[in-house]
């Protein structure tokens, strides 16, 4: 690291006219013949110099590496509580997996049963229609109720009831005249 | 104590350091007194420590010191305002204008004060410590351009300044 600054050496011109302008209006001497701070080392400056550079190069003995360790101690229970949640979370992956394996297996196994259970019913119930004699009314023929014949198999089951037309008159169709 | 006069350093030659220590130290001293600290030379004395516990190089060491230097005396006296401390009382604190005393006459601190602490307080470093303007932006912090304004606003100040008393014709 050099002490000499190169933005005070590279000053443009422009800098140093504008510098001597302020302080004309200051009223300051426009070019100083002595910096105001001009100092020749003396021993008193040069011992203190000499302290601050010891100074400067036993905290970077002592307090870096002791900050450094601190540093890391301060992470180790961080680093372990992170590892711990880590292991636990797969853990707990690995179990959420497994029971979701248990129960699309489980459900597997309920469809395949209910498949089976369903079989031998829609066999016979395919091959004839379902003919179940309805409990005759009052002066009303027989009906019969049918069972949907050649009906889809997943659509549900249709009771179709035949109905015959009254041969009664109906009285809303008759007129009434009126006898003197 | 042995000084350590023959040995080289990462800052260079013992005998360089010593004689920028000397230039820059009575500096630095001076600016911390500006800012009102109360031991303004424990300041000083923190910043040159401060930048040579660096590992890295800096760019601009004297930038650097400045900025140390004011950074160290504004969180110094903090606690003593409770955190709030105005920009005039910074750059007029207690000791402060007798920091100005020996270095500037009457009539300088008068143009001086009348500008706004801001104004001065960049106005302070270019003409007074000699330093540059990209100096100037990394010690307080702001860009060049800004720093640029705040110049040639005070030099605005000035002007108007010395039109409305007649100063011009004094300087003429």
């Amino acid at each position: 690291m050099s002490w000499h600054d190169p933005a005070r050496s590279l000053e443009p011109e422009s800098e140093t006219a504008l510098r001597n302008e302020l302080r004309g209006l200051l009223g300051m001497p426009k070019t100083p013949e002595t910096t105001y701070f001009e100092t020749e080392p003396t021993p008193e400056l040069i011992h203190l110099a000499d302290e601050l550079r010891r100074e400067a190069r036993r905290r970077n003995v002592t307090a870096r590496k002791k900050s450094s360790w601190m540093l890391l101690a301060a992470a180790l229970p961080f680093a372990l509580a992170l590892g711990g949640m880590g292991v636990w979370g797969v853990g707990q992956k690995h179990k959420a997996d497994q029971l979701a394996l248990t129960v699309a297996h489980e459900e597997a196994e309920l469809q395949r049963m209910a498949a089976a259970l369903q079989q031998p019913q829609a066999a016979p119930a395919a091959a004839k229609p379902l003919a179940v004699q309805a409990p005759s009314g009052k002066g009303r023929p027989a009906q019969t109720l049918l069972v949907g014949k050649g009906a889809p198999r997943n659509k549900a089951k249709e009771l179709v009831i035949p109905v015959e037309r009254s041969k009664e008159s109906n009285p809303n169709a008759t007129q009434s005249v009126k006898s003197n | 104590m042995e000084p350590l006069k023959t040995q080289t350093t990462p800052f260079g030659d013992s005998h360089e350091f010593h004689d920028i220590f000397a230039s820059l130290y009575p500096r630095l001293v001076s600016y911390a007194r500006r800012y009102g600290a109360t031991y303004p030379e424990d300041i000083a004395q923190e910043a040159f420590v401060i930048l040579m516990q660096r590992d890295s190089p800096v760019e601009h060491p004297t930038a650097y010191l400045y900025g140390t230097v004011r950074t160290l005396s504004l969180t110094e006296r903090r606690p003593l305002k409770n955190q709030s401390i105005s920009l005039e009382a910074v750059v007029e604190p207690g000791k402060g204008p007798d920091a100005d005393e020996d270095l500037l006459s009457q009539e300088v601190r008068e143009r001086m004060k009348a500008l706004s602490p801001t104004f001065r307080e960049t106005l302070w470093l270019f003409v007074v410590e000699d330093l540059s303007i990209r100096q100037i932006s990394e010690i307080l912090d702001i860009p060049e351009a800004t720093v640029k304004t705040r110049i040639h606003r005070a030099k605005a100040h000035l002007r108007n300044q010395l039109n409305s008393s007649g100063g011009l014709h004094v300087l003429a």
